[in-house]
């Protein structure tokens, strides 16, 4: 041990043995006697302030050394990767006990050798959230500096001053209190400037943003230094599909929230910013409030930087109806928001599902001719002489499949109207609850459950009855499920939309029992785009008016497969969007499934 | 109801039930439709079928005697086979009873249809 480093490791300051033990807990790194390369330094992180370039100023003049500074946010410490002992130790013979960071108004900073490395801070992502794009170098220089003399942030009436921040609005004032605007009264008086408009007509015509979201509104935010604003939506029912935002002045990392997924991303100065599908409709947004940002450097740390001054165009095209027909529920205002309990649950089924269809069978029936193509080639799959249940069989229709004579079916229902359409078919059929299925476990080669899971009010009931049909099925088993899907439009559209106006859709709402609760629910209008998850539909007999409300739940993309992606022992073998329809096919890869709770 | 129906039904859907297997039958109607026969169709279906349940069904209905006490092998000769046929697919219970071994829960049998529906409050 040289006498150098014996000197130090003596004099080792209460502050330094302090950040070493935190650095230690963080990276299980510990404070060295010996020399290395690698420098703590406490006081000097970036909660104090510190900063990439503060921090190399005062770090000992040097033609061709290169030191590496690591910041870490939220920690009080900082790293120096010295390019050998040698310079490390001119580090600490420089700064332990110095006063020169210029940032910490003349308190001492502590230096010491570290026995190793630590990781970089993580950085922003790589990948973006779906949906978004971001143009570097979007405007000029000088587009720039015109663009930020459009402002003045001396209007009382459009512009405030909320948090570190100020606001102006074009176009429509944005209404902080609603999260949006009034359509009744737009800022005539104050359009959406022409420079602008121009470099909106561009993004259009170089086929960036489609010319139905040509934005009418615009805010310009302008942030102080280290300024953020809390995470958030724009809001789905009042703005339309895209929208744009130009960053000036400063770069600032946004972070992307969806779920448990956190996505930082670095908004270049001059970048220009389209978000769209997922990362517009099933995103927050937030910016963190601090000083500094962490950028990449190209090689080594990345940098931490000072927050500039940052003015953000934010352009969006207000709604003319307030109807958002996105496909991502979570964060949409437009969906109602349905929750039920279990009792609440079944006396809803039993009054807007099992009830109705009891009153309307034969009317039903005669309408429900037609076997679906792709469960006929599911059928027709299947080995010859399987063993095959229907659950939800309705008239029987599935179960007299052309030219497979060997198929055994039996069906169930919940309607013994149904029921008895099935029997002058001379098929056999039983009347049970798909969430008390009387049948033996394991013991038939398939199952098919047309049209009856959308009919469960609580994604519990609607797992628990998925469960119950694939534990009908022996080992190499398959089931397939079909339900009504929220999306009528996918892969060249649906036979069931007939160009109704969506908008139309959200217009009536009936206000239903179900057992001690009272909910409401949108009236869905026939041949429309769903408005949400929870509907009821309307069936009307043609010979008189009275009409029965059915309760749906249509499924979004994905939905199904999610009611069953932890059950083990399943295959999934297909999964796709039929007129309308989502269907999955699952096969059984073992006998029998964990055992299931009624 | 045929009785390849009644061999796939249970009652153990009740809360409390273990098996619920095989359901008792109480028959007060039956019915015999002839359907085309097929050797390759009840081969295929003994390993389905659950066999004490089947022979027990099918002598509460009186078309068990020609059948064997076990299932039988693949060499047995179509006599047998055919017996098998008519009381697996052709006899129908058309009024009845399904009875909970367990329980002693009845499901009614009317026009050809259990209705296996329960109370809540018994599931």
């Amino acid at each position: 041990m040289s006498d150098h480093a014996k000197r130090s490791s003596k004099k080792r300051h209460k502050k330094l043995i302090k950040a070493g033990k935190s650095l230690e807990n963080d990276f299980g790194v510990k404070l060295s006697a010996a020399p290395t390369k690698f420098v703590l330094l406490s006081n000097a992180g970036l909660v104090n302030g510190g900063l990439t370039s503060s921090i190399l100023r005062a770090l000992p003049e040097s033609d061709n050394l290169h030191y590496d500074v690591v910041l870490h946010p939220d920690k009080t410490y900082a790293v120096v990767r010295c390019p050998n002992i040698e310079a490390a130790s001119a580090v600490i013979e420089n700064l332990d006990g110095s006063s020169s960071l210029d940032y910490l108004d003349g308190q001492p900073v502590h230096a010491g050798y570290l026995e190793g490395d630590i990781p970089d801070p993580d950085l922003q992502s790589s990948s973006l959230p779906s949906g978004l794009e971001i143009i570097e170098n979007g405007l000029s220089p000088e587009d720039e500096a015109a663009w930020l003399k459009l402002c003045s942030f001396d209007d009382d009436s459009a512009s405030c001053l909320l948090k570190n921040r100020l606001v102006e609005h074009f176009g429509y004032r944005f209404d902080y209190a609603i999260n949006g605007v009034n359509r009744d009264d737009p800022l005539l008086e104050k359009p959406i400037p022409e420079p602008c408009t121009k470099f909106l007509k561009g993004l259009v015509h170089r086929g960036l943003m489609p010319e139905s979201c040509f934005p009418n509104q615009l805010t310009v935010n302008r942030y102080e230094a280290g300024a953020g604003i809390p995470a958030h939506c724009d809001t789905h029912s009042m703005f339309s599909s895209c929208i744009v935002v130009v960053s000036l002045g400063a770069d600032v990392v946004v972070n992307y929230r969806k779920d448990d997924t956190e996505l930082s991303v670095l908004i270049p100065r001059r970048s220009v910013t389209l978000m769209q599908d997922e990362s517009r409709y099933a995103w927050t947004h937030s910016i963190i409030p601090r000083k500094y940002d962490l950028i990449p450097s190209g090689s080594g740390a990345p940098l931490a930087v000072a927050r500039g001054v940052r003015t953000s165009f934010t352009f969006r095209r207000v709604r003319s109806q307030e109807a958002c027909d996105c496909s991502f529920p979570s964060l949409c205002d437009s969906r109602l928001k349905f929750s039920l309990d279990e009792s609440d649950a079944a006396q809803l089924e039993k009054l807007h599902v099992h009830e109705v269809y009891e009153n309307i069978a034969s009317h039903f029936s005669d309408t429900r001719h037609s076997q679906w193509p792709k469960v006929v080639e599911f059928l027709n799959s299947l080995p010859d002489c399987s063993l095959v249940v229907d659950v939800g069989c309705g008239n029987g229709k599935n179960m007299l499949i052309k030219n497979r004579e060997d198929l055994s079916f039996i069906g169930c229902d919940r309607s013994s109207g149904l029921l008895e359409i099935c029997r002058r078919k001379n098929l056999q059929a039983l009347q049970c609850d798909c969430l008390a299925l009387p049948f033996r476990h394991a013991v038939f080669d398939a199952v098919i459950c047309i049209a009856v899971i959308h009919h469960l009010s609580t994604s519990l009931r609607r797992r628990q009855a998925i469960e119950q049909l694939l534990s009908l099925l022996k080992k190499d088993g398959k089931l397939l499920i079909s339900v009504w899907a929220f999306d009528q439009n996918l892969r060249g559209g649906s036979k069931y939309l007939k160009g109704g106006d969506p908008s139309t859709a959200t217009a009536r709402h009936a206000c239903i029992r179900a057992g001690k609760a009272e909910v409401t629910l949108p009236v869905h209008t026939n041949r429309c785009a769903f408005s949400n998850s929870d509907v009821l539909v309307p069936w009307k007999k043609s010979e008189n008016n009275d009409t029965q409300q059915r309760y749906y739940h249509v499924f979004d993309k994905g939905e199904l497969r999610s009611l069953v992606q932890d059950i083990e022992g399943i295959e999934l073998l297909d999964e796709y969007h039929d007129e309308g329809n989502w269907c999955i096919i699952l096969k059984k890869t073992q006998q029998v499934l964990n055992e299931v709770e009624t | 109801m045929k009785l390849l129906t009644h061999n796939m039904l249970t009652s153990k859907a009740i809360k409390g039930v273990q098996t619920g297997f095989p359901l008792n039958i109480v028959v007060k109607k039956t019915k015999t439709v002839e359907t085309e026969f097929s050797s390759e169709f009840i081969q295929r279906m003994l390993p389905k079928l659950d066999w004490p349940a089947f022979l027990k069904a099918a002598q509460t209905l009186g078309v068990g005697s020609q059948l064997p006490d076990s299932p039988p092998t693949e060499t047995t000769d179509e006599t047998v086979l055919r017996s098998i046929h008519h009381a697996l697919v052709e006899v129908e219970v058309i009024e009845g009873e399904l009875i909970c071994p367990e329980t002693e829960r009845k499901f009614p049998i009317s026009n050809g249809i259990p209705n296996m529906l329960l109370n809540e409050d018994e599931i």
